[in-house]
């Protein structure tokens, strides 16, 4: 996005809490959908008091910790499934039957398992955003230009070097655009994950679920407004670390 | 014989898992209860279908996907192309898809049921909304990336605007639509399951919960498994339809 969309983007969003506001307070909209006053003295009390911190902590500390896990499984593995040729046929049918499979229908399954704890919320988070990762990296890895790797191999490299110093920086747009997906995912789970079962702990999602039961409009605004922020922040995050490393890359995103 | 033993390699992982699975079961080294064996799930899916637990849930669950998923590419579609077209269309329209991709938008789920309640029309909604991005997306960059010596060619040739729309630039956009379609159709079918496992009276998600609250696990693997099932011929079903009317590509 250059500078004028973002303007434009400000401007719109500008608009929309102003026409927002206006509709609340002439009251042509039912009292359920608060008003961006109401909700925004909302946020300010839940961030001094320091709750809507430590809720925020507990829910990015589960999509976290699973990103990570994405990031390091799903790199090494879509790597060497796309380097060497029988790992790649072995993952091929797991691949093809679970990744069409909805995750979330697993989350009652791990759910006796593993209790309803953060075992089974991370373990449901890693496996939806594990998928779009091994895939893209085993894509990357495949569109990895073979002369690379023949010159590497008339140098003498090892086949260790070959991965590290030429197969991993030649499909790292494609691990990025992966990962991008992955990211999105998992905060889809953090707060679905969250919202399904019974609500007991800490979490955004338990704080929409919360004030839900309670009737509380103005709270779930707060949380999806934060969740929302959080989405957005961590893609930028990506993005940003991505423009640093693939700074020799044309598309950066 | 020869080409058995090729499927038996190419399959081996599954067979893997199959074996470690039906072992656990047999050394009990989880309780029953919670590890059910496989046939036995298979024998539970049966039953769901044979007594009719799964057509009555089932149509409801795809009433859903298709409803939202139409809406989306009706909705989706010519905005995206109009986007490519009218500068002015894109610069009040772009910047919310750019601020609304990265955001989690099921997050708003809860607020639609205030809005529209429980049945169907806040879950369509939630489809629609959700496959609104991929559509729009594709479509927008695909007609932006359609060459221009195709439209100059046409132009030259003496088409008019209407016929370079319907006879070059759609059908050299179809291509990207078809990806937007194909992200956005399994998209629809999460969706789906999602909210109505956080609540409905009805459907695949529901009966999925319900049979939770059993605390059977092989009747919960046995709904798995059948949502398996849908998702992957949702899947198929997308192929074949891209297979016949972009089959140039």
């Amino acid at each position: 996005m250059d500078k004028r969309l973002q303007k434009i983007a400000a401007i719109e969003i500008v608009v929309l809490l102003a026409i927002w506001q206006a509709l609340a307070s002439l009251e042509w909209i039912p009292a359920y959908l608060s008003s961006p006053y109401v909700v925004g003295s909302e946020m300010w009390a839940l961030i001094v008091s320091g709750e809507l911190f430590t809720n925020a902590a507990s829910s990015l500390y589960r999509s976290l910790v699973s990103f990570l896990l994405v990031m390091v499984l799903g790199i090494v593995l879509g790597i060497a499934a796309g380097f060497f040729k029988p790992v790649g046929i072995f993952f091929q049918p797991i691949v093809d039957v679970l990744n069409p499979v909805p995750k979330i229908a697993l989350l009652p399954i791990l759910m006796v398992w593993f209790g309803i704890s953060d075992t089974t919320r991370i373990l449901l988070i890693f496996l939806t955003a594990f998928f779009p990762c091994f895939i893209a990296t085993k894509d990357g890895v495949h569109g990895v230009k073979q002369v690379f790797v023949w010159a590497a191999e008339n140098m003498g490299a090892s086949k260790f070097q070959i991965l590290w110093k030429v197969i991993l920086p030649a499909s790292l747009p494609k691990i990025f655009d992966g990962l991008r997906v992955s990211l999105g995912l998992t905060f889809v789970m953090m707060f679905s994950s969250e919202m399904i079962g019974s609500s007991n702990g800490l979490g955004l999602g338990f704080m929409i679920l919360l004030a839900d039961m309670a009737g509380r409009t103005d709270l779930m605004f707060v949380s999806v407004f934060f969740i929302a922020l959080l989405g957005f922040l961590f893609d930028r995050i990506l993005l940003a670390v991505r423009a640093r490393l693939l700074w020799w890359s044309e598309n950066r995103g | 014989m020869k080409k058995g033993w090729k499927f038996l390699i190419e399959y081996q992982s599954l067979i893997w898992i199959v074996v470690a699975w039906e072992l656990v079961v047999f050394l009990q080294i989880m309780p029953e209860r919670l590890f059910p064996s496989l046939s036995k799930v298979l024998v539970v899916a049966f039953e769901l279908i044979t007594t009719g637990m799964l057509l009555e849930n089932l149509p409801i669950t795809l009433f859903r996907v298709f409803a939202g998923f139409a809406l989306a590419a009706v909705v989706g579609v010519p905005l995206g192309l109009l986007m490519s077209r009218s500068k002015l269309l894109n610069d009040l329209v772009q910047p919310i898809f750019s601020l609304g991709f990265p955001i989690p938008r099921v997050a708003l789920y809860p607020i639609l049921v205030f809005i529209l309640g429980l049945g169907s029309a806040s879950k369509i909604t939630m489809i629609f909304l959700e496959c609104l991005f991929p559509i729009v997306l594709n479509t927008y960059y695909g007609s932006t990336r359609v060459g221009k010596l195709y439209l100059w060619a046409a132009q030259n040739m003496g088409a008019n605007r209407s016929q370079v729309f319907w006879r070059v630039l759609l059908p050299a956009t179809m291509p990207s639509i078809f990806t937007g379609l194909k992200i956005a159709l399994p998209m629809a079918f999460i969706i789906a399951i999602l909210t109505e496992m956080i609540g409905a009276t009805a459907g695949m998600g529901y009966l999925l919960t319900y049979m939770s609250a059993s605390l059977m696990q092989e009747k919960v693997l046995a709904c798995v498994v059948l949502i398996t099932l849908v998702g992957y011929l949702l899947n198929l079903l997308i192929q074949k339809i891209q297979r016949k009317y972009v089959f140039w590509q």
